[in-house]
């Protein structure tokens, strides 16, 4: 079934609502606080509605619905850790407490003061490479999502992806993070909505026994059991209990809700709350992925499986909603994550190279300035990389890794500054090298993502020892020597 | 195929508890959140 004009007002409709909330959003901008984190006047509900739909974007519904039609019930491990993570972090404010009541802006920013400028620069130069090679997937995933459940030819492809990224930096260059957490609050209404009526329809008309039947045919026990899973094992389990944690304490969007909070308190009570809503936000969407393996075959495109079945399975208007609920998510996502990393830029690359340079500090308006053009250079080149990189695997795999290229060092250099006496520059310097280096063992040497993203882990967290020590004996020649 | 059976019921109830709590952090969120915000703005 085709997508009709009434689906087509729905969409319209909902992206104009949007559009217009976000630029409204401007009259309450007054500096740079308001601009980066939302003037740190987040309460817990809108907190809860800002962090989860800022982690919920197509983009996590595509990868979440491959690994489910790659790997069928086994991927449910991935998602269980993800929002057990979350809640642990939420109960124990690991981290999360102490960042709030330094009342940052930004992870690297936290480098400066424990550790050094020049460590805050190298941490943001990382973190901007990482972070934007990670969103360079999203668009191309998410337009192929929305060509294929709108039924639009495939050579529209890149319109489609050039009129999202469009639409989200209008509103974000001009709005931050005040226009961000308003419609962040709209689209997790609208993607959550989505996201359940997808999941009805799954189960009502693929049928549970079906997906059963099919994952048991085509996968045998390693569908159903991750430990004895090629894909999975106990490895890759602590792996991602170790990446989960460092996302949900040091990934610069969520470490910007943290530090949007009213009190660090509640930064703890919304990762509880939002440690529930990641359960279904991973599981959901891998149920799709099994309807789809169950309704097309394992012969079909895993990354296109998921919206094919889609687009065959919903009626009209409810298309409709559910296209306006994924542009939603894609929307809030794309535009924290552009606010992200583009404030990493201004706020941790430019802003400490002009000190370092004797030059006078950005007044709030330049920051926002230097902020905005990150933004637009930001964009352009996430638009160049989704069209020029072929993703060889799974997405998810991709994501995690080139997270890994700055998490597994700033992980191991905030624990240190935060938790660790002994912690200094050397070992700072140490973890972050060594870190980002290990991570080449998956894109240069083709290694599997577990030992790769394991070893990136376990090698930062060793350097970070090894360096603090190291650094101790050099202390009497200064710490400077570092910086 | 017997740890399959253990981890089919094991999937089935997370599922299920997964799905609940969603739907109903959805609806607590959209009332309260509404309120939050409305509350933030008249501030301003």
């Amino acid at each position: 079934m085709g997508f009709t004009w009434f689906d087509t007002a729905i969409v319209i409709l909902y992206l104009a609502g949007t559009l217009a909330i976000g630029l409204a959003a401007k009259r309450f901008l007054s500096d740079i606080s308001d601009y980066l984190v939302a003037g740190r006047g987040l309460g817990l509900f809108l907190g809860i509605a800002t962090l989860a739909a800022t982690e919920t974007g197509t983009v996590t519904f595509m990868y979440y619905a491959q690994l489910g039609f790659q790997t069928g019930f086994s991927a449910f491990v991935t998602g269980l850790i993800s929002g057990l993570v979350m809640l642990m972090v939420g109960y124990t404010g690991f981290i999360i407490h102490r960042f709030r009541k330094l009342e940052l802006m930004t992870v690297p920013e936290y480098f400066e003061r424990k550790y050094s400028r020049g460590l805050r620069v190298l941490t943001g130069c990382l973190v901007a490479l990482g972070g934007i090679l990670n969103m360079g997937m999203f668009l191309r995933v998410e337009g192929e999502f929305l060509v294929i459940l709108t039924g639009i030819p495939f050579h529209y492809l890149k319109i489609a992806m050039t009129g999202i990224l469009l639409i989200e930096l209008l509103y974000t260059v001009v709005g931050g993070m005040l226009s961000i957490v308003i419609t962040d609050f709209v689209q997790y209404v609208a993607l959550s909505v989505g996201t359940i009526i997808v999941t009805l329809y799954c189960v009502a008309k693929v049928g549970w026994g079906s997906m059963v039947h099919a994952v048991s045919a085509h996968m045998g026990a390693p569908g159903f059991n991750p430990l004895t899973n090629p894909t999975y094992g106990a490895g890759y389990i602590i792996w991602q209990v170790i990446l989960w944690t460092a996302v949900d304490t040091c990934w610069q969007t969520t470490a910007m809700r943290t530090m949007s909070m009213k009190t660090p308190e509640l930064s703890k009570k919304v990762f509880g709350w939002t440690g529930l809503i990641f359960l279904g936000r991973g599981m959901l969407p891998m149920l799709w992925g099994i309807a789809a393996l169950a309704a097309l075959g394992p012969g079909f495109d895993s990354m296109q499986a998921m919206p094919t079945l889609l687009a065959h399975l919903l009626g009209p208007g409810v298309k409709g909603l559910v296209v306006a609920g994924m542009l939603a998510a894609t929307m809030s996502v794309n535009s924290s994550y552009l606010l992200g990393w583009s404030s990493i830029i201004s706020q941790d690359i430019v802003g400490p190279l002009r000190a370092a340079r004797q030059r006078r500090p950005l007044s709030s308006r330049a920051q926002i300035r230097i902020n905005r053009i990150a933004n637009v250079f930001v964009s352009a080149f996430i638009l160049w990389w989704s069209l020029w990189y072929t993703l060889s695997g799974p997405l998810y795999l991709y994501l995690n890794l080139t997270a890994t290229i700055f998490l597994s060092g700033t992980f191991a250099a905030v624990i240190g500054g935060l938790y660790w006496k002994r912690a200094n520059l050397a070992g700072g310097y140490a973890a972050m090298i060594c870190g980002a280096g290990a991570t080449v063992g998956y894109f240069v040497l083709n290694l599997p993502a577990t030992y790769s993203g394991f070893a990136a882990f376990g090698l930062a967290a060793a350097a970070m020892i090894v360096g603090s020590w190291l650094g101790e004996r050099r202390k009497p020649r200064g710490e400077a020597a570092y910086g | 195929m017997a740890s399959a059976g253990f981890w089919l019921w094991f999937w089935t109830i997370a599922l299920i508890g997964a799905g609940a709590v969603f739907a109903g952090i959805t609806a607590v969120v959209a009332v309260r959140g509404g309120a939050e915000l409305w509350r933030m703005f008249r501030r301003h």
